[in-house]
């Protein structure tokens, strides 16, 4: 800069300074010409004056001292001539002969007055010499004074001032250049440089210490001001950024979700610790996903979407199948280009495993549902059928012609009342009773009953554990689990194996952990085989009603969904594993008894009894049943067909009743309410509460089960079973 | 000396007349210029003379004979005065009056030995070959020749030189030969250039410091002249216009008179009268 400002003032100074010298000399020049020209006219004037004596007397004395008047550097010629331009006295002598000039002599031809003429080294003046005898005598010229003046002096002398001129402005520039630099140095450069060094350090990242260096109050100490407050700007502003980015940065890497973000072609150029955690450090965002997709294809459709949504089995980092939801957005620049895409992925894999689970329990919710609700109004009818054929059975002997058919009646309706409660039973919708039971010694029995079922060339082997604590479950059920998946897995087996039971603590297992609740012990029971395994896909559906992989007619598609069932009603969990021609293992975890009950022995066969019994049943078939099974054995049985009439006949006969058997489904008035009424006439009734089915039965029994002096029997009812269930309330009453 | 006290006279007039412009000098004078022989002659005494006599005056200058022609021509003077004759191209409307003689004599340094000279030498040094004084038993030194020479026409001087010395020839110029505008200022030249040669007339020339050579053996005196033992006799003339003033006429009749003829004669002229 200072090279610039250098240069561009010498060529001011010497551009300025050859204009003045021009404007100058020029002036200079004709000042010097017109003084030259005064003085020369002058001088001529003179001479010619003091020529005219000389003239007059033709004395050579006179002009020779007129001819030293004019004396002078500059005078090149001084002549006097005759009125007819013969040179009389020339200075220098030499030059006498020296003849006028031709102009010269033409203008006297017509005119007195003096003449100059410019010639090329001078100036030649011509003045006449006048001889004036008197005043009123017109002047006679009697000659000619001639004056020539070199013009060289003054070409000289402008030379000389050109020169001195060129040595001043040389002078006058070194100065001024010298002088500018020293200023642009203090003013200009020294405060540059100090910002410039305040930028470097800014850039090494030091914030510069001070406002503006000291004593620079000029437009440069603005600038370093300023750029100093720009610079705590920026650092305050870039401190603010990289707090955000952190906090970003942070929450990018803590959020639950894969998030990344790809170049314009796809590939993954960031992802947080998330997406590394599921896919490791792969490059392609396609890589993981199983399914072949176009990438290309993908990302178009992206763009022309403005967003992508897909949910897509994927390959995690160990190789385990995940499904995943991606969500995918272009990124675009402010013109609207492609810059590259972002988005994010989550693990949706326990979210599906659940919704199938979930999708799986309404199946049987709807199922158990539809199949509770057949089983209750088959159980009314069942009641009947069993009881009549009992009554039958009764009043006819062995070798009577309805002996027989009323046996068969009975077995089947028998038969028809077990696939009743198994129905019930797998739906929930049948009352449970559990008790406090050892595992192992409903495997062994279980074991007893298998060894007829099972061939030869299965092996059955135990291993169980000894010091295990008890179970709630229901005995039955229990061995019926135990029962479906043997035959499941002697059905694995057609080419013989081993069945393996074991019974053991759920939380010596690592692979039961997962499976527990908080706060309870399990119990895991695990029946294996060495069967074909089971399919993938068919595990998934395996404990679905009505899903078999056998023959038709083979089996009912329940076995399963009934273990299922009874393991939920357990308060359990059931899983498998299975490999395909390696076998099938079930495992089976069951919430352990809070302390052990003595199993209540059951009293013998006396059935009869007495009292009055008041049937409070809608049905007028299992009315009548209950008269007609009751009243034989001893009782006297009153009929209320629904609640209210039944509620009369109790306050009317109110100490005279010993039990009230109540339906707990009945239309107008419940079962829950008329024991509620029945229970405020006195408090002390004794009721057995019987229904085929009740969805909110089992609460609502529960319920009234605890308040007093009630029992439950559930529908269709033996005769021995219902005589149990009267005598025992009667009893314990 | 009177030359002197009369340049002084004129210059204080001319003075005067600058400064006092207001000064009233007689109106009535006339003016003459031309041959300067006549001039410093006989002429500045003589109109001195006459306005003496008559309170005419009369300013008086040299200039040669040919400016004293081109002056009346051009009417810058009254008359004018000559030392030589009509030549062709003098005008025709211009009157030759002779009024005295002069003579035609070779002028030297005064200090220049040199005493006589033949008329031969004479064409010889005007014709370059004879350049040094040596050979004329004057100075050792070369001969400079001084001539009053116009281009513009004859001199007086120049004129008798061409009649009376080249018997019709005009002399030749050689390499020392310096021509001057008229013989007032030849003179003055010979007077101080020691090797100076120079033709004059001998009315002016007896009043100059210069010196007089014989020719051939005779020295120009008015006796010689008169009795024509000095062979170089001329005639000296008023030229007068045609159509000239009055006090001009009576100026020329008085010069032509007796009295004038007197005068001029005790001036040391030649007068006509000395001749008749």
């Amino acid at each position: 800069m200072q090279t610039k400002v250098s240069v561009f003032i010498t060529l001011i100074i010497v551009v300025t300074s050859v204009i003045s010298t021009y404007l100058f000399t020029t002036q200079y020049k004709q000042s010097k010409e017109k003084g030259r020209i005064e003085r020369g006219a002058a001088l001529s004037y003179a001479l010619s004056k003091a020529a005219e004596e000389g003239l007059l007397n033709e004395n050579l004395d006179l002009l020779k001292k007129a001819s030293s008047v004019v004396k002078a550097p500059d005078v090149t010629l001084a002549q006097v001539y005759l009125s007819i331009w013969e040179a009389v006295d020339s200075y220098p002598l030499g030059k006498l002969k020296e003849q006028p000039d031709s102009r010269a002599v033409g203008h006297f031809r017509s005119s007195g007055s003096p003449l100059y003429l410019k010639t090329e080294d001078g100036y030649d003046f011509y003045s006449p010499v006048y001889f004036k005898a008197s005043e009123s005598s017109s002047p006679a010229i009697i000659g000619f004074a001639r004056l020539v003046l070199s013009s060289s002096a003054i070409q000289n002398e402008i030379k000389r001032i050109i020169i001195k001129n060129i040595i001043v402005s040389v002078i006058i520039t070194l100065l001024a250049i010298v002088f500018i630099n020293i200023l642009i140095r203090r003013l200009v450069i020294k405060p540059v440089m100090t910002l410039h060094e305040s930028v470097s350090l800014f850039k090494a990242g030091i914030l510069p210490e001070a406002e503006a260096p000291a004593g620079s109050s000029d437009e440069i100490g603005d600038l370093s001001t300023e750029f100093y407050r720009m610079c705590r700007t920026i650092k305050e502003e870039e401190k603010r950024l990289v707090e955000s980015d952190k906090r970003i940065r942070s929450l990018f890497e803590r959020v639950e979700h894969a998030v990344f973000r790809l170049d314009q072609n796809g590939a993954i150029i960031e992802k947080n610790s998330r997406f590394i955690e599921l896919f490791g450090n792969i490059t392609w965002l396609c890589d993981m996903l199983m399914e072949d997709l176009d990438a290309a294809e993908c990302l178009a459709k992206t763009v022309s979407e403005k967003a992508m949504h897909l949910e897509k089995k994927a390959v995690g980092k160990k190789g385990e199948e995940l499904v995943i939801s991606l969500a995918l957005y272009p990124d675009t620049d402010s013109s609207g280009n492609i810059t590259g895409f972002d988005g994010y992925l989550i693990d949706v894999t326990e979210k599906k495993r659940l919704e199938e689970r979930l999708m799986r329990s309404q199946k049987m919710e709807a199922v158990g549902t539809l199949a509770g609700g057949m089983a209750h109004d088959f159980n009314n009818l069942l009641t009947a059928i069993l009881g009549y054929a009992e009554i039958i059975q009764m009043k006819s002997k062995e070798g009577d012609p309805f002996y027989k058919p009323a046996t068969i009646i009975y077995d089947a309706a028998i038969k028809g009342a077990d696939l009743s409660r198994m129905v019930l039973s797998a739906t929930r919708k049948e009352k449970i009773e559990t008790r406090p039971v050892s595992i192992n010694d409903i495997v062994i029995n279980s074991i007893e009953l298998l060894k007829r079922s099972i061939p030869k060339n299965i092996e059955i082997v135990t291993s169980l554990s000894d010091d295990i604590p008890h179970v709630n479950a229901d005995p039955s059920q229990l061995q019926q689990v135990i029962m479906n998946l043997a035959v499941n897995a002697r059905d694995a087996m057609p080419d013989g194996g081993k069945l393996l039971l074991e019974t053991g603590e759920a939380g010596k297992e690592k692979n039961a952990a997962a499976m527990q609740t908080a706060n309870s012990d399990f119990v895991k029971l695990s029946i294996s085989d060495t069967g074909k395994g089971i399919s993938i896909e068919t595990q998934k559906r395996i404990f679905d009603p009505f899903f078999t992989t056998k023959d038709m007619g083979k089996g009912t598609g329940l076995g399963l969904y009934i273990v299922h069932s009874i393991i939920n009603n357990h308060g359990g969990y059931i899983n498998l594993y299975s490999e395909p021609f390696i076998g099938t293992k079930f495992n089976i975890y069951l919430p352990t008894a809070d302390s052990m009950e003595n199993e209540k022995a059951l009293d013998a066969e006396d059935l009869r009894g007495a009292g009055t019994v008041l049937v409070i049943d809608d049905e007028p078939i299992v009315r009548e049943l209950c008269r007609d099974l009751l009243e034989p054995l001893g009782y006297t049985v009153l009929l209320a067909e629904d609640g209210y009439s039944g509620i009369k006949v109790f306050r009317e006969m109110k100490d005279g009743i010993a039990l009230v058997i109540l339906d707990m489904i009945m239309p107008g008035m419940g079962g829950a309410e008329v024991y509620q009424a029945l229970k405020t006439i006195r408090n002390d009734v004794a009721v057995l509460l019987c229904s085929g089915y009740s969805e909110n039965g089992l609460a609502g029994i529960d319920n009234l089960l605890k308040q007093g002096t009630a029992r439950f029997i559930g529908k269709p009812f033996s005769r021995r079973s219902i005589a149990l269930a009267v005598k025992d309330v009667l009893s314990n009453g | 000396m009177k030359t002197q006290l009369y340049r002084a006279v004129l210059f204080l007039i001319l003075f005067l007349h600058i400064i006092k412009p207001s000064e009233v000098f007689p109106t009535d004078h006339l003016t003459a210029s031309g041959c300067s022989v006549s001039n410093t002659g006989y002429l500045t005494e003589l109109a001195s003379e006459y306005e003496k006599r008559t309170g005419m005056r009369i300013y008086v200058r040299g200039g040669g004979s040919l400016v004293g022609i081109e002056d009346l021509r051009s009417g810058r003077v009254d008359f004018a005065a000559a030392c030589r004759g009509r030549s062709a191209d003098d005008p025709e409307d211009i009157q030759f009056i002779q009024v005295a003689w002069d003579a035609l004599v070779f002028i030297v340094h005064k200090s220049n030995p040199a005493e006589n000279i033949s008329i031969k030498s004479v064409r010889d040094i005007y014709s370059g070959k004879i350049t040094d004084w040596k050979k004329l038993k004057g100075s050792n030194s070369p001969i400079k020749i001084f001539l009053a020479r116009h281009k513009k026409g004859l001199s007086g001087v120049e004129a008798s030189i061409k009649d009376m010395v080249f018997n019709g020839d005009n002399p030749a110029e050689t390499p020392n030969t310096v021509s001057v505008a008229s013989t007032g200022i030849v003179e003055q030249m010979v007077e101080d250039t020691p090797g100076g040669f120079a033709a004059s007339g001998f009315t002016s020339a007896r009043k100059r410091t210069v010196k007089m050579l014989k020719v051939d053996g005779v020295y120009p005196t008015t006796a010689t002249i008169i009795n024509n033992r000095y062979p170089l006799k001329r005639p000296l003339y008023l030229l007068v216009p045609k159509q000239s003033k009055p006090g001009v006429r009576r100026f020329v009749d008085f010069v032509l008179s007796r009295e004038g003829q007197r005068f001029i004669g005790s001036l040391g002229v030649v007068s006509l009268s000395d001749i008749r």
